[in-house]
């Protein structure tokens, strides 16, 4: 039973009959309608309850608005102020003979009696001899004014019925006696109460069979509801549509009806007015509503497939920003409690850290205010003082904010510039406190990685200090005793010999110890450069003048070519030094009697020296080789040389900005080092 | 004369006090500054070889120590050969600065040096014309020059050199203007004359050439006199 109430065919088949049920009684209330008017065709102005003399009235009341039409038309407008509202006797003429024509053109003529008697002349339409012959009728209304401008009034019926034209005549007459009287004739009036009976009739049945299609529609469409968005076993079924705004869906469900309903009314009404064929209109009519129909129930029907779904209220716009906002409320108001309950202390903080929601809330706030007032005519007065205050107080508000933002900024710097132990104190601001902590950890980080790499640094230097000191303490012992060594007398040739190859050797030992030591604290970056401006011609001539004994006596012959003007910037020191182990290479390499070739010279933007000289034994190395630590072009390694001349030549040089580079061709050894030209 | 030789090192002290004994000094030893401190107390010292890295008292604390009351000359001895080691031993009132390994004569030579300058030579008045630093002086009148006392030959452009760089002491001057100012012309080019010549002066007036005191080579700019 349960499968069948819930099944897909049962809700289909219930949807299509509630609208067929719909559309019976739309067709039901149409052809009522029609039908209706059609029976009071002829019959003019159909009043609001079907009381018959209310219908009638305008008839009754028709000869009295003839005579004051009359009276209107001839007297007009122009009438002098002081007159005395007698007629003059052609006045009297023309308003009686106006009188005859109005009445004799009276529009309802065919359904009244009326008998008038105007001063003497007297006019009717039936063969009434004085106006009580009409008074007995069914439907009558006689009206007399006597001479003095005093009216009675009798009715047939018992309506209070203020309708008096004849006193609208006392500005233009006081003085002529008149009598109005009418009648509905009889025949008429059998004729309207035979239409009103079918046309009462015709709203039963319609009303009736109306009533019987809409209840069952009505049980359908409960039931639809009932079942809709389920399935038998209890399962959400959705119509794809649960998303749609709910605002959207009840727009278009409203849309369809007000849109049905106006359609067909047209369609009745051109009807009615005849330029519908009555079985096109019904066929319209039909159409129509099954339209609306389908559309409303469709649009209800996923509504209620949303409600069941819990879909419903997800789906309206409406109610997700009412939700959000009442969220957004209770959350401020729970904050709000909670720090009330923290005491004073709690609450200023807290203020202080929304200090700028505050503001904007009460400027907010004050904008409502003025344009609520505007809107209410209140007086503006306290509302602007209030915004007022709430603006000062903000103001001041973000002020005190600024005055501790100020000791942010001035952390900031401080740590910028490299005082970086420097902290912020504590501020009162919340949210500035916040951000004077981040600063002062930031401060504290840097602190310490300056501090770890400071000590690093001492460390590596210590390290290669201790090393150092290490190896020559007792390389001392070793110099001193040889000495003492060499100075003993009587000891056997030999024993004399061999102290000079120790004294030989161990002054090698301390040459690369210091060479080791040099080269590591140049690598490790431990090495400091003084950057100056160095003539380069001076400096070539410098080291050549420190190594100028040695070079008389080599044999070579050295041609050195250093223009003037030529400057660097560079550690001099260290390019001393430089040039030294170079000069000292080629005093040792150097082929005898070959010449060596030093120059310096510009190349674009930068000065080049050259030292060139010839090998005295093949070197099959290449350039970038050599400059290795503990490279050696002579791989017997007898000569005196420890492999890093080159090596700390190139060093220093890269320290002080240039470049070294050797270049071996054959038996051609070049050393070129580059730098920049010097500028000021 | 006696002199205090300090150093941790047993070996280093006795080899020191060998060299210095054949040269007729009286040495006495210590092996580290407090050591060092009680020895000056007892007895008349007028030298101290000083090492600077010791236990207890190390060789600056030391050398601080003895200026508060004592001005005989000092020469620190270190296994430390940096710029900055020097210039604090130096700062701290040492007359010399000595790095291991050394050569023992040249120790011989500097000890000479100091005990001469400060002994025989203190007293000597200073004479007119002559202008002296520390060891070196040089008479402008008589156109001579001694060192600790001791007559150096210089060739006339040499002692041209010399007192042109004495007179403006701690100035440096380029090869060129000492060409100029010395022959009163302009240098040829490519010349390295003014640079052998220096380097002449120093193998005649300093104890060890390639560690100059007094005439200094600032490379790649020129030449002065500490």
């Amino acid at each position: 039973m349960k499968n069948f109430l819930y099944s897909g065919y049962t809700k289909a088949i219930v949807l299509v009959l509630c609208v067929a049920s719909v559309v019976s009684v739309s067709l039901t209330a149409a052809r009522g309608i029609i039908d209706y008017f059609r029976e009071g065709e002829g019959v003019y102005a159909l009043e609001d309850d079907f009381s018959e003399t209310r219908f009638f009235m305008p008839f009754l009341n028709a000869p009295a608005d003839a005579i004051w039409n009359a009276y209107v038309y001839e007297l007009g407008e122009e009438l002098p102020q002081d007159w005395d509202r007698t007629l003059t006797p052609e006045m009297e003429k023309a308003v009686g003979d106006a009188i005859g024509q109005w009445l004799s053109q009276l529009y309802c003529k065919d359904k009244i009696n009326y008998y008038v008697a105007w001063n003497d002349r007297v006019f009717t339409n039936c063969d009434a001899d004085s106006p009580e012959d009409l008074e007995n009728d069914r439907f009558s209304l006689c009206i007399r004014q006597d001479g003095q401008g005093e009216i009675t009034r009798i009715y047939n019926q018992t309506v209070s019925q203020d309708y008096n034209p004849i006193a609208a005549l006392s500005p233009y007459d006081s003085t002529s006696e008149i009598v109005v009287c009418t009648s509905i004739k009889e025949d008429y009036v059998t004729q309207c109460q035979g239409i009103w009976e079918r046309q009462a009739a015709l709203v039963q049945d319609t009303v009736f069979y109306g009533a019987i299609n809409a209840a069952i529609g009505l049980v359908l469409l409960v039931y639809l509801i009932w079942v809709w968005g389920r399935k038998a076993d209890g399962t959400a079924v959705s119509m794809g549509t649960d998303r749609v705004w709910a605002e959207v869906r009840l727009a278009a469900l409203g849309a369809s009806g007000v849109g049905g309903v106006a359609f067909c009314w047209a369609l009745v009404e051109w009807n009615l007015a005849g330029r519908f064929p009555d079985n096109l209109t019904w066929l319209l009519v039909g159409l129509t509503t099954a339209l609306a129909g389908f559309l409303i129930l469709g649009c209800l029907l996923s509504l209620v497939s949303s409600g069941k779904n819990g879909q419903l209220l997800e789906s309206g716009i409406l109610f997700r920003l009412i939700r959000w906002f009442w969220r957004r409320l209770r959350r401020a108001a729970g904050w709000l409690v909670r720090k009330c309950r923290g005491g004073k202390a709690s609450l200023l903080g807290a203020l202080s850290h929304r200090l700028g929601t505050i503001a904007l809330a009460g400027l907010f706030c004050y904008t409502a205010a003025v344009g609520l007032c505007g809107v209410l005519g209140f007086r503006y007065g306290f509302f602007i003082l209030l915004g007022v205050l709430l603006f000062v107080g903000a103001a001041l508000g973000v002020a005190w904010r600024i005055r501790e933002l100020e000791e942010v900024k001035k952390g900031v710097r401080e740590v910028g510039s490299g005082n970086v132990s420097y902290q912020i104190p504590a501020l009162k601001s919340g949210d500035l406190q916040q951000l004077a902590h981040g600063v002062n950890h930031i401060a504290q980080g840097l602190e310490a990685s300056v501090a770890a790499k400071v000590k690093a640094e001492r460390l590596k230097t210590e390290l290669i200090t201790n090393v150092s000191h290490d190896l020559k303490t007792p390389l001392t012992s070793i110099i001193n005793y040889t000495q003492l060594l060499s100075q003993v007398e009587g000891l056997p040739e030999e024993a004399g010999d061999y102290a000079q190859i120790i004294a030989k050797k161990s002054q090698r030992l301390k040459t690369l110890t210091q060479d080791l030591f040099d080269i590591s604290k140049a690598q490790s970056g431990n090495e400091t450069v003084i950057l100056e401006r160095i003539d380069t011609a001076l400096l070539v001539q410098q080291a050549l003048a420190e190594q100028d004994r040695e070079i008389q006596t080599s044999g070579l012959t050295f041609c050195v070519n250093t223009p003037k003007e030529l400057y660097i910037r560079a550690d001099g020191r260290k390019m001393s030094r430089v040039l030294g182990n170079l000069l000292q290479n080629i005093l040792k390499y150097a082929m005898k009697n070959t010449r060596v070739f030093l120059s310096v010279c510009q190349e674009g933007q930068d000065v080049v020296l050259e030292f060139k000289n010839i090998a005295s034994y093949p070197m099959d190395f290449q350039g970038e080789e050599i400059v290795g630590r503990f490279v050696r072009g002579d791989e017997s390694r007898t000569a005196e040389g420890n492999g890093l001349g080159l090596a700390i030549a190139k060093s220093y040089t890269e320290l002080c900005g240039g470049q070294l580079e050797i270049v071996v061709d054959g038996d051609l050894f070049k050393a070129r080092l580059r730098f920049p030209t010097y500028q000021p | 004369m006696n002199i205090l030789v300090v150093d941790d090192d047993k070996e280093i002290v006795d080899s020191i006090a060998i060299f210095l004994g054949a040269e007729n000094y009286r040495v006495f030893k210590a092996y580290d500054g407090l050591e060092a401190l009680e020895v000056l107390a007892e007895n008349p010292i007028h030298l101290m070889i000083l090492d600077v890295m010791m236990p207890r008292l190390n060789g600056i604390k030391t050398l601080m120590q003895l200026r508060q009351s004592r001005n005989i000359p000092v020469i620190l001895l270190s296994a430390k050969s940096e710029d900055g080691d020097k210039i604090l031993g130096l700062a701290a009132g040492a007359d010399d600065y000595v790095t291991k390994p050394f050569s023992p004569p040249e120790l011989v030579a500097r000890v000479k040096s100091q005990l001469r300058r400060y002994t025989t030579l203190g007293s000597l008045g200073k004479q007119y014309g002559e202008i002296r630093i520390d060891g070196l002086w040089v008479n402008t009148e008589s156109k001579t020059v001694q060192v600790d006392g001791e007559d150096v030959r210089l060739t006339p452009i040499e002692y041209k050199i010399l007192e042109l760089l004495v007179r403006n002491r701690g100035r440096v001057f380029s090869a060129d203007e000492i060409y100029s100012r010395v022959w009163n012309g302009d240098s040829v080019v490519g010349d390295n004359t003014i640079a052998v010549h220096i380097r002449h002066i120093r193998e005649k007036i300093e104890i060890n050439p390639k560690e100059p005191r007094y005439l200094k080579v600032v490379w790649g700019i020129g030449y002065k006199i500490d």
